[in-house]
């Protein structure tokens, strides 16, 4: 049984750092016979950022399948107690953002492979479900541990781009498809061979909650 | 005649001294020295051991010392010189006390040996007990002062670093260049780039992403504010600071491209310095702020480029004929270092070694020789450098004294460090 979804996400982000200042960080002061550090200890509080979140939403379905074409399917009904309004619930995105499969580079590359392809075609299919084309899709971008810093989170992006691009080409909106690079900071496989550096160089797709 | 040839050899030599060119033989005596710890408090017995340790490789680093380091205790007393190595040119006792305040303290005195007389005199107070290794950095950049040896600034600054703690979170911290002191500044969620904001080192950029958003701030460890620069899709930077602090270099991809933006402080807007469908970043301020050099790809292969920052010329100039993948640089005025990929092996056997160039010559100097050296940077003299290596499964700072021809190496448990500055 398939129902139309209304999805209403409402986000209040801050971040809350104003109330924990930082300490000064001691100076040195030269006096006659010598130098003295005046001032307390620096940093004793970290600066813990953090981002609240709020999301209003009312289930009227439970998403619970995806089938051999990646249709999404849903078999069960919520109904909502207050609002007439729906929305896939958290549990159901997650449950989908599973079903995506990760996109493999070579080193130092960010063009597709032609055996990737196939995995494109069916992440496309996926996204593409009556209920999740409201939903924005974030295409994260990874790289292994080699190379450094800015060069590999660039690395990271440009996959990430070739994917967006992919799926504009394929008569995605392109307003519905974000792009992020995480570079070398979020490694699937932490072994120091081959096999799992090549599980590192990937594209992971996410939807919105 | 001869005189006349040799005051002109020696003219030539110090205006063309290039750091590119490697010291290959000393034949100077280093001037011989001894620590000796006279701290009688018993709460700071095992912190006196720590301090000691401190000052003895502080002055190895300084590269004009022979250093002993035999942990001699002696005894303490205000005029006096007495010392217990007989057989050293120079002494420096300390000894750690608490003052009537409760701060730690340390006296300290060189003692020229020789003359058997007090040199160098001073008294230090600090009031957290755990900045004791700046404590101890002070004391040996003043006694390197006082031997009027070339200053040492880089020995007392911060450095501060992104690590990783764990998927998608890192957190940047600061600490003393042993790594001795270590403190957290920012912590939760994913913490990248932090850039010291000028010399003073009381502000630093830094990026944040908030949900999947490259977000830059600036944050100053004095009052603890924090100010939103910009905010991007994509990937968010900041690679360098200007020499006056009023202009960042940036990586950015508003349009899902890398490339290198100029971002100006004070007027707050920003302008492409490249445009390139590739991967353009890391850009770095060289020639008094006039050009800049960056990692581009453009070749089919991260190396280092420059281009002009201002000005007509659009042409793109390339820095590096050397190494198969050079995707790191640092600069001071005209020298660049940049790490380079050596080996055709993708992986396990591969090794990374850092190389000095000059924008004024050609030749190139191999700083390393083993292991898998990244993120040098210049310290704000430019006579040393900063490194990361990993060699045989440990990880180590390292510290280059380009004039001296040194390499010193401090190991590292701190974690997987994603940037650093210092």
């Amino acid at each position: 049984m398939k129902l139309n979804i209304i999805f209403a996400i409402i986000i209040f982000l801050f971040i809350g750092c104003g109330e924990n200042p930082i300490n000064p960080v001691p100076t040195f002061s030269e006096d006659e016979m010598g130098i003295t550090r005046d001032g307390k200890n620096i940093l004793d509080d970290n600066i813990t950022a953090e981002i609240l979140e709020n999301n209003i939403s009312i289930s009227e379905t439970n998403i619970s399948a995806i089938d051999e074409n990646g249709t999404l399917i849903a078999d069960e009904v919520i109904e909502s107690s207050s609002n007439t309004s729906a929305t896939l619930i958290e549990e159901d995105v997650d449950y989908i953002n599973t079903q995506f499969e990760s996109i493999y580079f070579d080193y130092d590359r960010y063009t597709i492979k032609e055996s990737m392809l196939p995995i494109v075609t069916k992440n496309i299919k996926l996204m593409n479900a009556p209920q999740v084309v409201g939903n924005l899709i974030i295409i994260e971008g990874n790289c292994d541990e080699w190379g450094t810093d800015e060069y590999n989170y660039a690395l990271g992006l440009k996959r990430a781009q070739i994917i967006k691009e992919t799926f504009i080409s394929e008569g995605m909106n392109q307003e519905r498809v974000k792009i992020v690079t995480f570079g070398e900071s979020n490694p699937i496989c932490l072994e120091q061979i081959d096999e799992c550096w090549a599980k590192n160089r990937r594209v992971d797709f996410k939807l919105e909650k | 005649m001869k005189k006349l040839i040799f005051l002109l050899a020696l003219f030539l030599t110090q205006i063309f001294a290039n750091s590119t060119i490697e010291i290959t033989k000393t034949v100077n005596k280093l001037t011989s020295i001894a620590v000796e710890n006279s701290t009688d408090n018993k709460e700071y017995e095992k912190l006196s051991l720590d301090f000691y340790q401190i000052l003895v490789n502080d002055l190895t680093i300084l590269t004009h010392f022979d250093v002993k380091n035999s942990n001699q205790k002696s005894t303490y007393t205000k005029d006096s010189s007495a010392f217990a190595n007989r057989n050293m040119d120079y002494v420096l006792k300390f000894k750690l006390y608490k003052d009537k305040n409760g701060n730690l303290s340390c006296e300290n005195k060189v003692i020229n040996v020789v003359s058997n007389s007090v040199k160098f005199i001073k008294t230090y107070k600090i009031a957290d007990d755990e900045l004791y290794p700046f404590l101890a950095h002070q004391i040996i950049s003043d006694v390197n002062n006082y031997f009027g040896m070339a200053e040492v600034d880089w020995l007392t600054k911060y450095i501060i670093f992104s690590r990783y703690t764990k998927p998608r979170h890192s957190e940047i911290v600061i600490a003393d260049y042993t790594l001795t002191y270590v403190k957290t500044l920012v912590g939760s969620g994913l913490n990248l780039f932090p850039k010291w904001a000028d010399e003073t080192q009381k502000a630093f950029y830094f990026t944040r992403y908030e949900r999947s958003m490259p977000t830059l701030y600036k944050m100053n460890i004095v009052t603890g504010s924090l100010d939103r620069i910009l905010q991007t899709e994509g990937m968010l930077a900041c690679s360098d600071v200007s020499q006056d602090g009023k202009k960042i270099l940036l990586t950015m991809a508003p349009y899902g491209q890398p490339d290198i933006y100029l971002y100006n402080t004070e007027t707050k807007t920003k302008k492409a310095l490249t445009k390139y469908s590739g991967i353009d970043v890391s850009a770095h301020f060289i020639e008094n702020d006039k050009r800049f050099t960056f990692v581009s790809n453009r070749l089919g292969f991260p190396t280092i480029f420059a281009k002009e920052i201002e000005g007509k010329k659009r042409a793109i100039e390339q820095l590096v004929y050397y190494g198969k993948n050079n995707n790191s640089c640092t600069s001071h005025n005209n020298y660049i270092i940049y790490s380079s990929r050596e080996t055709d092996n993708s992986f396990s056997q591969n090794t990374f070694n850092l190389h000095l160039i000059s924008t004024d010559t050609n030749y190139v100097r191999r700083l390393t020789a083993t292991g898998i050296n990244q993120f040098p940077q210049f310290s704000s003299d430019g006579e040393s450098v900063l490194f990361i290596k990993h060699f045989k499964k440990q990880s180590s700072l390292g510290i280059i004294r380009l004039n001296y021809n040194k390499n010193f190496l401090f190991p590292l448990n701190v974690g997987k460090i994603q940037s650093i500055d210092w």
